[in-house]
């Protein structure tokens, strides 16, 4: 496995790249020889500009990636990790990086002065690889509409990839750019959207040119230099987007998901928020929406510590039962009873809505099995699907209801024999098409 | 198909003041466009903005659909022959036949419909509407007589229809 090292204010492509002073001047330079394994080091002074596409092919596999490093030329190798190394295209010209690899503290800009074209930025453009990106700026220049920033594979014909982003940023030129998922796995953990260029109108775009399912994790990212339209997740495909613990724009007046939902598609947004708010939830599904609420809350029900909250879980047209109901995220608590039966409730509120066991119900997964961890499933929807339905049971807690014409308080609750402790989850299916019922997300065990 | 409605709902103040706003634009075509969000700025400007933005949205895909509008797919050569009678085709592969020894044609004319039908022979396909060197070969079976005046009419009117 050999040390490779890229500079471009003294480099030459004719060098061999094995010391500073025979630097590569780019790193697709070093990327025509390297090999599995190798560790590619960038000068911190390297600010390679190409009027030509880029496809930096790393030859770094699964087992045996490559390891892209921005690092101080004092030393060879660098003992110390930069950020400053800048890889551009000038022009209507891409980059792609393809191969397993781990790439640190590079800034990856394409279509510098281009208006048009094509210079979308292609990050594991390859079948079955993983790229992980760690304090990385990626930076779609052009003012062309029609570019992308792929941090997947867009080839139809790949398999399948995993590109994590660990305190990376991103900046786009026109509003019509944005991240976008076209299949695979795409985490990213701490970043921001960097301020100037232009704010993309959406985020992530699932419409991938291939159509196949997409995964997008985001977490502690800093989106408040996005407009305050912005919306975060467009797309026809299905997939799972989950986004948390993130800011947003002062005043957002944006969606969590525009365009028309696929069975399969779900986007999750927790706990992200302009304000300083500890509860915001969002959820988007085929089935319908979930939101946090803090109006209409049972007392002494949920809260984050401070503030009481409830869901206002609201179905689309398409929810029904038994196929398609609007699933609450899992409310799951620890449970130490063993052997002897125990009744988990949890409280519900609509305007004027008597729920049926096939309108809306909870179901719980515990450990039932003595002497294995395997789940076991109690619910307390209708016996069966040919079962006559009839009403959940009616409640005489406390909510405060404003805004609500006629309440009406009922109780989803299912008695059941745990052998084992361990985390009870429970999730609450609302069937019930075009229908609104406040959750109070607190499982209460008796 | 500009926005010609647009409203909003309030849902009850949140603990920290923001109220969700349910926004409803219409489009003269019936098309509803919602957009939901939690706040506690002024709806109106906001829904003047968001219609500002889908009325540009709207316009250009209006434009776009009228650049395209009348686009119609291209005939096979077997379609294309098809517009003609089997009279008509039988008269017109017999004249092509008989091309080279035609007297009633000089060497020009010869070479003129010769390259036509070479073309017939390599495209892909017929291209619609009818680009011209197509109507010209329609006139010439007219002048031959192996096309009617109210049969050219039609097989044109039916080929770009």
């Amino acid at each position: 496995m050999a040390n490779l090292y890229v500079r471009s204010t003294d480099g030459s492509d004719a060098d061999n790249g094995s010391t500073w002073a025979l630097a590569k001047a780019t790193l697709s330079g070093a990327s025509a020889i390297d090999a599995a394994g190798d560790a590619i080091y960038v000068s911190q002074v390297h600010a390679e500009s190409s009027g030509s596409a880029q496809t930096i092919a790393l030859a770094g596999t699964a087992a045996s990636p490559v390891r892209v490093i921005c690092g101080n030329d004092g030393a060879a190798p660098p003992t110390a990790v930069d950020t400053s190394g800048v890889i551009t295209t000038t022009g209507n010209f891409a980059i792609s990086i393809t191969g397993s690899a781990y790439i640190s503290g590079l800034t990856f800009a394409a279509g510098t002065g281009a208006s048009g074209g094509s210079a979308s930025l292609s990050l594991n453009a390859s079948a079955n690889h993983f790229q992980t990106f760690e304090n990385c700026s990626f930076r779609l220049n052009t003012s062309g509409s029609s570019q992308a920033l792929n941090p997947t594979s867009a080839v139809a014909s790949a398999g399948q990839s995993l590109t994590r982003w660990v305190d990376c940023s991103v900046r786009f030129g026109h509003a019509a750019h944005a991240i976008q998922i076209n299949r695979g796995i795409f985490e990213w953990a701490g970043g921001s959207l960097l301020s100037g260029g232009t704010s993309p109108t959406t985020l992530l775009n699932l419409s991938g040119t291939s159509n196949y399912a997409g995964i997008a994790k985001i977490s502690g990212v800093d989106l408040s230099n996005a407009s305050s339209a912005i919306n975060l997740v467009t797309g026809q495909t299905p997939g799972q987007v989950v986004i948390r613990n993130s800011k947003l724009p002062a005043s957002w007046s944006g969606s969590l998901f525009t365009g028309t939902f696929s069975p399969g598609l779900r986007v999750e947004m927790h706990n992200c928020d302009s304000a300083d708010t500890n509860y915001r939830l969002w959820v988007e599904d085929y089935a319908g929406s979930i939101k946090s609420e803090t109006t209409i809350v049972k007392s002494g029900g949920a809260s984050d510590g401070t503030t009481p909250l409830s869901w206002k879980m609201a179905s689309s047209a398409n929810a029904k039962y038994p196929l398609i109901p609007l699933e609450s995220p899992e409310i799951v608590k620890w449970n130490e009873t063993v052997g002897s039966a125990i009744t988990a409730t949890i409280e519900v509120v609509t305007d004027n809505v008597t729920l049926t066991d096939d309108d809306c119900w909870v179901e719980v997964q515990y450990l039932g099995t003595s002497g294995f961890p395997i789940g076991s499933f109690v619910s307390d929807v209708k016996a069966d699907v040919l079962a006559t339905a009839a009403s959940q049971s009616s409640s005489t807690e406390t909510w405060t209801t404003t805004g609500l014409t006629t309440p009406v308080k009922q109780k989803l609750s299912v008695t059941f024999t745990p052998q084992e402790k361990g985390f009870l989850h429970a999730v609450v299916h609302l069937a019930k098409a075009s229908t609104t019922v406040y959750v109070d997300p607190l499982l209460t065990i008796t | 198909m500009p926005i010609v409605s647009s409203t909003y709902t309030e849902g009850p103040t949140q603990i920290d003041g923001r109220r969700n706003v349910k926004e409803r634009h219409v489009d003269d075509a019936g098309d509803v466009y919602e957009y939901e969000w939690l706040g506690s700025q002024d709806p109106t400007p906001v829904l003047a903005a968001r219609a500002d933005v889908l009325n540009a949205q709207l316009a250009e895909r209006a434009a776009a659909l009228a650049q395209v509008a009348g686009t119609m797919l291209p005939l096979t050569k077997l379609g294309f022959r098809e517009l003609f009678t089997s009279t008509e085709r039988a008269g017109i592969d017999a004249f092509r036949a008989g091309l080279e020894s035609n007297p009633a044609l000089n060497a020009a004319q010869k070479a003129a419909i010769r390259t036509g039908f070479a073309d017939f022979d390599v495209a892909q396909n017929i291209v619609r509407p009818f680009m011209p060197q197509v109507l010209a070969m329609l006139d010439l079976f007219l002048s031959l007589g192996l096309l009617t005046q109210g049969r050219r009419t039609a097989i044109e009117e039916a080929g770009n229809g």
